[in-house]
């Protein structure tokens, strides 16, 4: 149920989000032709997975899409380094998808399982995602290593998190820290949106300010774990209601403002 | 009348002693106000310091400060109230005095106190002026912030877990780091010297200006000695980078590869 709630939430604005995205190039499939080795078939396995995930829209898709998540990528063992060249790929062949795939949130939701796959079944430790996949939806899903994130996020980064740490340098986002289990999120500018929804372990910590808008899933059902934040709370609508907030401990500028 | 002479008195008696400066040991008067836990361990840390030796090595100091602490657990709470006490004590003998030090022992204390306790987030505030905590997050397994300038040798050995520093960090942050996190601003002078594994995240400039490579004969750089782990810099390196004696790992600026070994 939660799940279908937050990917009807996803929803909403996805054609806007892909304005970006060029039409259909049938050049780039034939470009992948050129990719070699482990990196063609990334790419391949990201396509077929995210086509998969285009019905992400329809409900009865939802269960299968997250049993998919846990299974994208299986088998492929890979280095922080070739994450870090895919990543500059998925930018290159996602103009390959047709209007399916790319007015629904198919290539966001997508690309964020599949990479958070690649990431927690690698043998390494750290890793860095370039600004080129700032689009992901659920990048770092059930997270258990280092990550740096050069650019933004679009939503849900580090959902069901158990462990690790994710460093985001800037960026606005929504539904930062969903169902967190454990480790940290570090977000290190400014921060609009919802976070640490339904959070039930770990530490959340904002160095910026935090605008709270209407409707933002702000601490919601909180029940464990600890948001730290180092700049103000601007209420643009949204208030902190820690009625909403089951347990756990927020903190504003070092003072702890919540403790339950 | 007689009300009024005995006020007059206590006006005189005041003046009488308005020359004098307030008590020194108001620090330790204040604490007995406080909760037992802080009281018992402001006054294992001022033992500490009072019988540490600048001239003894380092190790024979962290043993004390590890034997001091064994029996010592705290919450988080009780280690972020310590942390901001000790700025009370920054004129108090002998804290301000040449014979002991307390910055070995404050950052040796702090590390213990936090490796041992069963809690996994804390908070350390860095506020003190006369004297820098050293080693702070020495062999650390937890998720600590500190508030306010880091110290000296930041996460020295650090094993596990993650640090975050919220603004400034001087020299020698993250050496002989094994494993784990290590998230600061700017950064000044040589950093990750002997660097063996984890992650050192550096949002903001490293400045090695005020240690040019050939002062007094030292060799000052970036992963001096390195030998595992990654360093991603996101700002500038001002001064002269000597990469020559990193052995391993990876050093990155803004995203480029910098050691090219």
């Amino acid at each position: 149920m939660r799940h279908r709630e937050r990917m009807r939430h996803l929803a909403t604005d996805a054609r806007r989000k892909f304005s970006r995205f060029k039409k259909d190039d049938p050049n780039a499939v034939r470009d992948l032709k050129m990719e070699e080795g482990l990196m063609a078939t990334l790419v391949k396995e990201w396509m077929a997975f995210v086509n998969l995930a285009k019905g992400v829209n329809e409900l009865n898709a939802e269960t299968k899409l997250l049993h998919s998540a846990s299974q994208a990528g299986k088998g492929i063992v890979c280095s922080a380094k070739d994450i870090k060249e895919f990543c500059g790929l998925v930018e290159k062949y996602s103009v390959a998808f047709d209007e399916s795939v790319l007015n629904n949130l198919g290539i966001e939701t997508g690309t964020g399982f599949f990479l958070s796959a690649l990431i927690n079944q690698s043998p390494d430790e750290h890793f860095v995602i370039p600004k080129a996949i700032s689009f992901a939806n659920y990048l770092c899903y059930r997270n258990t290593k280092n990550v740096i994130i050069e650019g933004q996020f679009n939503s849900a980064l580090g959902a069901e998190m158990k462990q690790g740490t994710i460093y985001v340098m800037w960026g606005p986002g929504e539904s930062l820290g969903l169902d967190m289990e454990g480790g940290v999120i570090i977000a290190a500018g400014d921060y609009p949106g919802s976070l640490g929804g339904e959070m039930r372990g770990g530490m959340i910590v904002v160095r910026g300010n935090v605008t709270l808008n209407p409707y933002d899933n702000f601490l919601q059902n909180m029940q464990g774990g600890e948001v730290h934040i180092y700049g103000e709370i601007i209420e643009n609508g949204g208030t902190l209601d820690p009625e909403l907030i089951e347990g756990g401990k927020v903190y504003v500028r070092g003072k702890l403002i919540v403790d339950k | 009348m007689r009300q009024r002479n005995a006020a007059a008195e206590r006006t005189d008696a005041r003046r009488k002693f308005s020359g004098y400066k307030r008590d020194a040991c108001s620090p330790l008067r204040d604490l007995k106000h406080k909760n037992g836990t802080l009281g018992k361990l402001v006054e294992t840390w001022l033992h500490l310091v009072e019988d540490s030796d600048p001239h003894c090595n380092l190790e024979a100091m962290d043993e004390a400060t590890s034997s001091a602490a064994k029996n010592l657990i705290c919450s988080p709470e009780d280690i972020r109230e310590f942390s901001a006490v000790l700025k009370h004590f920054e004129h108090f003998p002998p804290i301000s005095g040449d014979d002991h030090d307390p910055e070995c022992i404050s950052g040796y204390f702090l590390s213990a106190l936090i490796n041992q306790s069963p809690a996994q987030n804390f908070t350390v505030i860095a506020d003190t002026d006369s004297f820098d905590i050293l080693r702070l997050g020495y062999r650390n397994t937890k998720n600590i912030i500190i508030e306010g300038d880091s110290t000296y040798e930041l996460g020295f050995s650090m094993k596990s877990g993650m640090i975050m520093v919220r603004h400034f960090t001087r020299e020698l942050v993250g050496c002989e780091v094994e494993g784990g996190i290590i998230i600061t601003q700017n950064v000044s002078g040589p950093i990750a010297e002997g660097m063996q594994g984890g992650l050192l995240i550096i949002n903001g400039d490293v400045d090695l200006s005020p240690y040019p490579s050939n002062l007094h004969g030292m060799r000052h750089g970036i992963g001096e000695g390195m030998e595992g782990g990654e360093i991603h810099i996101y700002g500038d390196i001002i001064g002269e980078a000597d990469f020559s004696k990193v052995r391993g790992g990876k050093i990155y600026q803004r995203g480029k590869l910098l050691n090219l070994k």
